[in-house]
């Protein structure tokens, strides 16, 4: 296109997008698109859990502009710094375009069918001991796909995704409470409630637009009150009306403490909990499980009664005044609160036990079921809950909420697979800290993992000591690690064989947000080179399986568990990547996926319902009139289909089968790497605002590279005085795991407390986890990226 | 990257630190810091402004109290910035928000320059 | 060399906004759409930021311009 046709173009594109606004302010209908060549389309942001809609525009094959998306719910035509990027992520320069297989250390170009035949074959020597490690930002027919492959077709459970590491003890804190996943308000809360509490959540920086929603009414005179408990100043500090530092991790005392202060001065809602809850606490402490025992009320009164302002206050550094505050405002039933968390309560060693106590709390004092009033935890991936959580790829899961464990969920898959029964594995695979360790051990020592499949994320950067649990498997011959990527990253270094895949836009997707919204989009440009989407190279290698014998690649009746046929009912070979384009295969897999969401009353909406919309709640539930309706409130009867007719909350998951959710109590315990005398400081890790997760997408997008080029070290003033540290100064971080060089930023942008610093995880030349701690919560196995002990000196 | 290497690149994001360049002392004292251009902020392109956040500029600004952010919203203090452009070239906006005008005079200008129309300073220069 | 998909403010008082429309239509580097109720359309196209930053400072400046929104910037012209 020459430079006049496209300045024509880009301004065709721009008055579509003026107008379209104008329209949109005059209260007119959306203006119609430009026809000029240009198309318009619609996807989810490629990046967070937030899940903001963005428009695309795309001419001669190219993602050309990006608008945010006026008629968005979620961010209504507002996008953070990266949103406005986003299309940028595709044109990097070093874009991976060819199969490559590791030979003598090189990695050199194959063909596809080379690459799809050396994987199979890779998996057919050991099928047992092969895994599937994917991501939070696999599409829904992606997770669905390599989830039929490995548990129905291989009848192997090692399949996880990376969230593992990001929201596993949201959903044990989720299951254990209410006994199933997902939070029951929606952002709907952040427009309705009085007081906003965020545990350990620096909102602006990660969900930044879902704060803007949030502080844009108090910047229209509204009285509403922020509550930032932290662990150090962040960006968000900056808004709050109460900043309340405590000590890492005291949370879990200071939630217990608005539980002994509620019940003290007799200010809990006994209507609500008699009514809808039940008491319930770990039987053993040193064995802590998913369900533990019932308490009655008498037992958890006794056990919170320690945990006074006073000795709370000793605990966590928070003073008595900022403690009774919390009290007063959970006692006062006309205040309507929303709780949110995200990282700073899940990565953590009692993070099943931080998430069980808040939703507690709300419970207790019946700030639940109403807008405004919501324990909600945000997810950092665009499809955490819709695939990891939803599609259960995880290695104890099967679809819609299902468990391995269980005979009768076995059995549902199996009949809805078409496959023979027992084919489904029934012990539960490796979780991700696992699965990796295994990998990195020697076969001869218990390394009980030989090939690893990894899509859609980069665990060479994001796992937890690294060195233990990814850089270990250099040396080790008969480990062979395939990875599916876009760039060339820290996962890619090791891999064996490489497979270049399409991104966004490049292909149809399904996402599912933090607030149960699902949200579909169409491929709107064709990948670089040769590479392929992950739903293909997934069929394609259950399809070479198929054809090397393995006998878990047939249904009962003997066909291909990837079965799909045209609408003349006649079998499309899809696994042919020239016939895959054939069939919407998206589709196929979503609508094949769907009828099992029913089970737990998470009701997707069909997919031509979710074509039209910018993502709807589930559960989305068929009208009478043949339309269909999200939900936004779950468990409330004045909005959820599922509540009985008078009983105006329940919990028709309950896991003692009478409509309650548990009050939990778990006590205080201390971190198990606490600072020492050998190492001195706290060390969190974390994202920044411009980068998102391992920087592989951000980091190629110029303005969000020069914006924020490397990581660094946060580091309070006296501390750096003490240490003869000056601003920019090379320092030599240390943990008992290992030691990296930085540069220092005297308070930086987030300003740690004396005795603790902060390292943000993008930089993959600089990679931070090489030094955090593998030490998990022993129910969710999710690790605490936030807290292990550190000691810097100037290099 | 165009030829900075990282280390580079780092020493501007912490260009407060004391690897920075020395400066040598003005001539004789001026009002403003000396640069010819002054750094003015858009608001209407500004993320921070705009209702998203960001506080690149003011990170990456190497002269302390050049730019003052206030409610996570940026600001330029005429007095103290230098024009050296670092906030322009770091602004990560879709459309940059940082543009630099001229301190003095220049041939063909039509109209006063900006300290030219600061309200006070009566023995400037 | 920046491209600028804008939405302007018109004034509530008619005669400054029908003032402000020819005004802009006067401009050659500024094309309009078309105007619903109080929000007018515009393309900006400028020869380079120095341009940019004096027609946006210019429709600021109209009495009967309230606010000047960018909605749309083409952004595969890098640092443009």
């Amino acid at each position: 296109m020459s430079t006049l046709e496209r300045r024509t173009f880009l301004k065709t594109s721009a008055m579509a997008a003026a107008t379209a606004a104008v329209s949109q302010r005059a209260g007119g209908a959306a203006a119609a698109p430009a026809s000029d060549g240009i198309h318009w389309d619609k996807a989810p942001c490629r990046f967070c859990g937030t899940g903001c809609h963005v428009k695309v525009g795309v001419r001669d094959g190219k993602v050309v502009a990006i608008a945010g998306h006026p008629d968005a719910e979620v961010n209504k035509g507002l996008l953070c710094v990266k949103g406005y990027h986003v299309g940028g992520i595709l044109y990097g320069e070093d874009r991976l375009k060819h199969p490559m297989l590791r030979r003598n250390g090189v990695l050199e170009r194959i063909s596809w069918d080379e690459a799809i035949d050396i994987a199979a074959r890779k998996i057919m020597e050991a099928p047992e001991r092969f895994a599937i490690y994917g991501s939070g930002q696999w599409t829904i027919p992606e997770g669905y796909a390599a989830q039929k492959l490995i548990k129905g077709g291989l009848s192997n459970n090692h399949i996880e995704p990376n969230a593992r590491l990001c929201m596993a003890s949201a959903v044990t804190g989720f299951i254990s409470t209410y006994g199933v996943d997902e939070p029951a308000g929606c952002y709907d809360d952040l427009d309705a409630c009085d007081v906003l509490i965020l545990w350990g959540n620096n909102m602006s920086e990660m969900h930044p637009v879902l704060f803007s929603r949030f502080y844009d009414r108090k910047s229209r005179g509204e009285k509403i009150t922020l509550i930032d408990l932290g662990t150090r100043r962040t960006r968000t500090t900056e808004f709050a009306d109460h900043y309340m530092e405590f000590r890492p991790q005291s949370d879990l005392a200071i939630a217990n403490c608005i539980a002994q202060q509620l019940i003290e001065r007799d200010a809990w809602d006994k209507e609500f909990v008699e009514k809808h809850c039940a008491f319930r606490a770990d039987a053993d402490l040193t064995k802590p499980d998913l369900m533990g025992v019932a308490i009655d009320f008498e037992n958890y009164k006794q056990r919170v009664a320690e945990y006074t302002p006073e000795k709370v206050s000793e605990i966590s550094g928070l003073p008595v005044e900022q403690l009774r505050l919390l009290g007063d405002l959970f006692a006062d039933p006309k205040v309507k609160i929303t709780s949110t968390w995200c990282m700073g309560m899940n990565q953590h060693t009692r993070a099943t036990a931080i998430n069980r106590l808040v939703h507690g709390i709300h419970l207790l004092s019946g700030k639940f079921g109403s807008p405004g009033n919501a324990p909600t935890s945000l997810t950092g991936q665009p499809s955490a809950c819709g695939t990891a959580r939803e599609v259960g790829t995880l290695c104890h899961a099967l679809p819609g909420g299902r468990l391995v464990a269980k005979p009768e969920h076995r059995e549902q898959c199996e009949k809805h697979w078409n496959l023979p029964a027992g084919r489904i594995n029934a012990t539960p695979g490796h979780h991700t800290v696992l699965m990796w360790e295994k990998f990195c051990t020697p076969t001869a020592e218990g390394g009980d993992i030989r090939t690893i499949l990894v899509q859609v994320t980069n665990p060479g950067q994001s796992l937890p000591n690294l060195h233990k649990l990814f850089r270990a498997k250099k040396g080790l011959d008969d480990k062979f690690l395939i990875v599916s990527d876009v760039y060339p990253t820290a996962t890619t270094e090791l891999a064996d064989l490489v497979l270049p895949a399409a991104l966004w836009v490049e292909k149809n997707g399904v996402f599912g947000n933090s607030e149960r919204r699902t949200q579909q989009w169409f491929k709107q440009v064709e990948p670089p080179g040769e590479a392929r989407e992950d739903v293909w190279m997934t069929i394609a290698i259950a399809r070479r399986l198929y054809d090397l014998g393995h006998p878990g690649m047939k249904d009962k009746d003997g066909n291909f568990i990837f079965r799909f046929t045209d609408d003349a009912g006649n079998e499309v070979p899809v696994w042919e990547y020239d016939r895959f384009h054939e069939i919407n295969v998206d589709r196929a897999l979503y609508d094949d996926y769907r009828p099992l969401t029913f089970l737990k009353h998470k009701h997707l909406a069909p997919y031509d319902v979710l074509k039209e919309h910018t993502g709807l709640r589930w559960p989305v539930v068929e009208q009478s009139d043949g339309s269909f309706r999200e939900t936004r409130f779950r468990f409330s009867e004045f909005d959820d289909p599922f509540v009985k007719k008078g009983n105006g909350i329940e919990f028709y998951h309950s896991t003692t089968n009478d409509g309650r959710a548990q009050i939990w109590f778990c006590p205080y315990e201390a971190h198990p790497e606490e600072p020492d005398e050998e190492f001195p400081f706290w060390l969190c890790t974390g994202r920044v605002l411009e980068h998102w997760h391992t920087g592989t997408m951000t980091m190629r997008v110029p303005q969000l590279r020069g914006a924020v080029p490397n990581n660094y070290v946060e580091i309070h003033p006296d501390d750096a005085r003490e240490a003869g540290i000056g601003n920019g100064d090379k320092v030599v971080l240390a943990t008992r795991r290992g030691e990296l060089e930085l540069s220092a930023w005297i308070n930086g942008r987030g300003r740690p407390p004396r005795g603790s610093l902060f390292v943000p995880f993008f930089d993959q030349i600089r990679q931070i986890n090489l030094l955090t701690l593998d030490a998990h919560c022993p129910i969710s196995k999710e690790p605490d990226y936030k807290k292990c002990a550190a000691r810097i000196r100037k290099a | 990257m165009s030829g900075v290497s990282r280390r580079d690149m780092f020493r501007v994001l912490l260009g407060r630190g004391r690897e920075e360049v020395p400066q040598a002392p003005p001539a004789a004292p001026v009002a403003s810091s000396g640069g010819d251009e002054l750094a003015l902020i858009l608001d209407r392109f500004c993320l921070a402004w705009q209702g998203s956040f960001c506080s690149v500029c003011s990170e990456r600004c190497p002269e302390p109290g050049a730019i003052v952010v206030e409610q996570g919203k940026p600001r330029v203090d005429p007095g103290k910035c230098t024009g050296c452009r670092v906030c322009h070239d770091v602004c990560p906006a879709p459309r940059n928000a940082v543009f630099l005008v001229a301190r003095k005079a220049r041939g063909g200008m039509i109209g006063k320059t900006v300290d030219e129309t600061r309200p006070e300073e009566p023995d400037h220069e | 060399m920046p491209i600028n998909g804008l939405m302007v403010t018109l004034s509530s008082d008619s005669a400054l906004a029908s003032d402000a429309c020819e005004r802009i239509a006067r401009r050659p580097e500024l094309e309009r759409g078309e105007r619903q109720d109080r929000w007018l359309p515009v393309v900006a196209d400028t020869a380079g930021d120095g341009h940019a930053r004096e027609v946006h400072g210019w429709l600021e400046s109209l009495h009967g311009v309230d606010q000047v929104d960018v909605i749309l910037v083409g952004f595969d012209e890098p640092n443009s």
